[in-house]
């Protein structure tokens, strides 16, 4: 009887082999790595804001606006323009919004937004606030543009917020009516719900 | 001085403000009562009290007569004094006590039926579709017959064909019926004793399924939507699995553990009659196989104190209790957030399905039968609780997650696993949920105590976690921050079970991987260490594991085989429509089996 040839001999390749076998782990199959941020939420080439949409309503001050610059903009760009967003914004509790923008050079802005009446100031809050937002300076921006929804942002991860939910939603209304969008307000908090 | 002047001024004008703010939002809140009229939830309540869902005083305390306002209770009282005279010793008797009852004693609407039941109509010893339902899981037993099968090839020499299965699987009903094959001068019993004992085959092949006798067959392609039954066939693939059932009458004589020592010992003897075996070291490997080898039993055996075997509740791990539930078993396999997005409507039947089984199965499993009935015994709070699970109210409150998906989470292509993504979202699900309480005081009557409103709003937050982000995790998560949120941020007296929660625990140990202390939630069960063991609470997790599956869009939570076993049309109790059969044995129209009547003197 010859003698047999051993495992190594028969098989050279069979750690390589063996591993290819393998079904992927449980956990890559179950938790799929999160999908990329959309492309227009990546940081921005040097003078974004002269491109149309931004530079209908974006004041250019020769460098890119900070986000109380950007926001306050916003306002008088374009809410103040939208009858219905003003109609709203008049009809929602007072609250007072703050958000903490994260820019990837300047580091962290604050910027306070107040729904009826409406203002908008520079820094981080006096008072507690009714929500707080924080976000990328960059996702900021496609949220004022309108391509994406602020819940988007937060829903894909790349935005939190802490506190009332229910300001958020008087805050998403106006956004949405200055859009030019439809309104859509759930049946659980009609408007002006305390 | 000047300076404390306008400090002082500062204080009195910050709560002036307060107060006013407080108050216009007081005055405010109630101008959305009128909306919330044409909420579901406020014919809900109209129709369980007769009565305005709004009203804060019951105008009719003390008018009802107490417990007589309950036909039930009037029953009770007769009967107890016929049992007292017959007898002759006291029973159930009105008469000590307290005198209970002069709050309303509502009855509950099932949801997904139009019945209305007695709260007493839902206690396990009355009903008996929660008997039978216990009795279904315990009196089951999955065997694999591949090792069978080889042995009978390899050891054996025999022939293993379609024609050899068949006369094999025709044998197992006579001997799960307890009929003798081998020997004579046996025993055997009764068949209409045992008319619910049987077995029957489950494969993934459909080159397999074509050669079995089709009443031998749990048919996956019949009982499943086809995405499903994909999914649930490419898992099995195609090995040959048999469910067997053992008679209910066995089970309720011994306990769980029966299920798998009569299973073996008859599907021993339906081998050695159908390939005619005979010698000693065949068969006991066969009995081995079918004791041990790829055996899957519905419950693990417990620790000394509790001192039960398999397939008792205390063992059954949450995954295979959600894998009992069928009620999704005809919706496509989609990920719940995809279809909230296109289709209010759509959405509203998974989640409907999603609380059909959590309110019908882990609600009961856990807080009726485990909690309420074998560790602490006798009447049960844990039967009203459950009853909260059975109401249409957790599907009206469900309502507002779809609503809110639907609308503000257009686009959004996936939820991450982040505990301040999903957040958001848990916290307008409580706060919507406290409100409604605070609205409705007869819907803080229906659900009395803290610790039955705490477990609702956990219940709420782990299902919606859950569906929206396909993880368990994640949902139980959410239902241990939302207790505690109610607890600590909400209300505060939350009552005896809300308070002093184990919620403080499960949450900071829910991620770690170490069996008994955190574990995966699949994985966990009824009886496990750090998670929390309050009556009422059983429906969370049932909650997190079985909305995680219908979130990501899965055909099983942790066994394909135990799904499809409980898909069975043979089954005496409905696992895709348990809630129906609760009510139709809260009035008396549902029939199960284990009746010894066949055996017993007329009467």
């Amino acid at each position: 009887m010859g003698k047999l040839p051993s495992l190594k001999e028969m098989y050279p390749k069979f750690a390589e082999e063996f591993e290819k076998t393998k079904p992927p782990s449980v956990l890559e199959r179950v938790t799929p790595e999160a999908p990329p941020p959309p492309s227009f939420c990546l940081p921005r080439p040097d003078g974004w804001w002269r491109q149309p949409p931004y530079s209908k309503w974006i004041q250019d001050r020769g460098r890119e606006p900070t986000a109380y610059e950007l926001l306050l903009d916003f306002i008088i760009g374009r809410a103040i323009s939208s009858p219905k967003a003003m109609e709203l914004a008049s009809s929602a509790p007072s609250r007072l919004i703050v958000y903490e923008i994260e820019h990837p050079q300047r580091g962290t802005e604050f910027v306070r937004m107040f729904l009826n009446p409406t203002q908008v100031i520079e820094g981080p809050p006096e008072e507690e606030p009714d929500l707080w937002i924080k976000m990328n300076y960059y996702d900021f921006v496609p949220v004022l543009g309108g391509e994406i929804s602020v819940f988007n942002a937060v829903y894909e991860g790349r935005a939190t917020i802490l506190g009332n939910t229910t300001a958020g939603l008087d805050q998403y209304d106006v956004m949405t009516a200055i859009l030019g969008f439809e309104i859509p307000r759930p049946r659980c908090w009609p408007r002006g719900h305390p | 001085m000047e300076k404390r002047k306008v400090l002082d001024e500062r204080a009195g004008q910050l709560e002036a403000r307060e107060r006013e703010y407080v108050r216009e939002l007081y005055a405010l809140s109630k101008k959305y009562l009128e909306v919330e009229k044409e909420r579901p939830l406020y014919s809900i309540m109209q129709k369980t009290f007769g009565a305005d869902p709004f009203a804060l005083q019951d105008s009719q305390m003390y008018k009802r007569g107490g417990y007589r306002q309950s036909k039930r209770k009037q029953e009770f009282a007769r009967l107890g004094r016929q049992v007292a005279v017959e007898r002759g010793l006291p029973a159930y008797n009105r008469a000590v006590g307290l005198p209970i009852g002069q709050r309303q004693l509502e009855p509950i609407l099932i949801a997904g039926t139009n019945i209305m039941v007695e709260q007493d109509d839902t206690h396990h010893l009355n009903n008996v579709a929660i008997q039978q339902m216990l009795d279904d899981i315990k009196r089951t037993v999955i065997v694999n017959l591949d090792i069978a099968h080889r042995m009978l090839t390899v050891r054996a020499g025999k022939e293993v064909t379609p024609e050899t299965i068949n006369l094999y699987l025709e044998t197992l009903q006579h001997t799960m019926c307890g009929g003798a094959v081998a020997q004579e001068h046996m025993s055997e019993i009764n068949p209409l004793l045992v008319k619910d004992a049987y077995a029957k085959v489950i494969t993934g092949s459909d080159e397999v399924k074509d050669a079995l006798d089709r009443r031998f067959l749990i048919d996956i392609d019949q009982l499943f939507h086809p995405t499903r039954a994909e999914k649930l066939k490419e898992a099995i693939g195609d090995a040959i699995w048999i469910v067997l059932r053992i008679p209910t009458l066995a089970v309720r004589m011994a306990d769980g553990d029966e299920a798998a020592r009569w299973a073996a010992m008859q599907n021993t003897m339906a081998f050695i009659a159908s390939y005619g075996l005979s010698g000693e070291h065949i068969i006991s490997d066969l009995a081995y196989s079918f004791k041990h080898a790829r055996v899957v039993r519905m419950g693990n055996k417990m620790w000394y104190q509790r001192m039960r075997g398999t397939n008792e509740p205390g063992g059954f791990p949450d995954g295979y209790i959600c894998d009992f539930m069928q009620a999704e078993r005809d919706l496509p396999a989609r990920r719940f957030l995809e279809v909230a997005q296109e289709d209010e409507e759509e959405a509203l039947k998974y989640s409907r399905a999603m609380h059909e089984g959590i309110g019908g199965i882990a609600a009961v499993i856990d807080n009726v039968l485990w909690l309420g009935f074998y560790m602490s015994g006798g009447i049960g709070f844990s039967n009203t609780v459950a009853s909260a699970a059975y109401s249409e109210v957790m599907n009206e409150i469900s309502m507002e997650l779809i609503e809110l998906s639907h609308r503000y989470m257009q686009g959004v292509r996936k939820v991450p696993l982040r505990w301040e993504t999903v957040r958001t979202m848990v916290n307008s699900i409580i706060q919507y949920t406290m409100e409604s309480y605070e609205k409705f005081p007869t819907l803080a009557e229906f659900h009395w105590g803290g610790a039955h409103r705490v477990s609702v709003i956990g219940t709420i937050a782990a299902s919606s976690a859950a569906m929206l982000t396909g993880s368990s995790t994640m949902g139980l998560m959410a239902a241990h921050y939302a207790i505690a949120f109610a607890m600590k941020e909400g209300w505060l007296r939350t009552g005896w079970a809300g308070q002093e929660i184990q919620d403080h625990i499960g949450l900071p140990y829910l991620c770690s991987m170490r069996p008994e202390e955190g574990n995966l939630v699949e994985l966990r069960g009824l009886n496990y260490p750090m998670q929390s063991f309050s009556a009422a609470h059983g429906a969370i997790r049932g909650a997190a594991v079985y909305a995680a599956m219908i979130g990501r869009g899965s055909s099983w939570c942790l066994s394909p085989v135990v799904k499809v076993a409980f898909a069975d049309p043979h089954l005496i109790f409905d696992f895709k429509h348990p809630k129906l059969c609760i009510a139709k044995a809260g009035i008396r129209q549902f029939m199960p089996a284990g009746e010894r009547d066949p055996v017993l003197p007329p009467h």
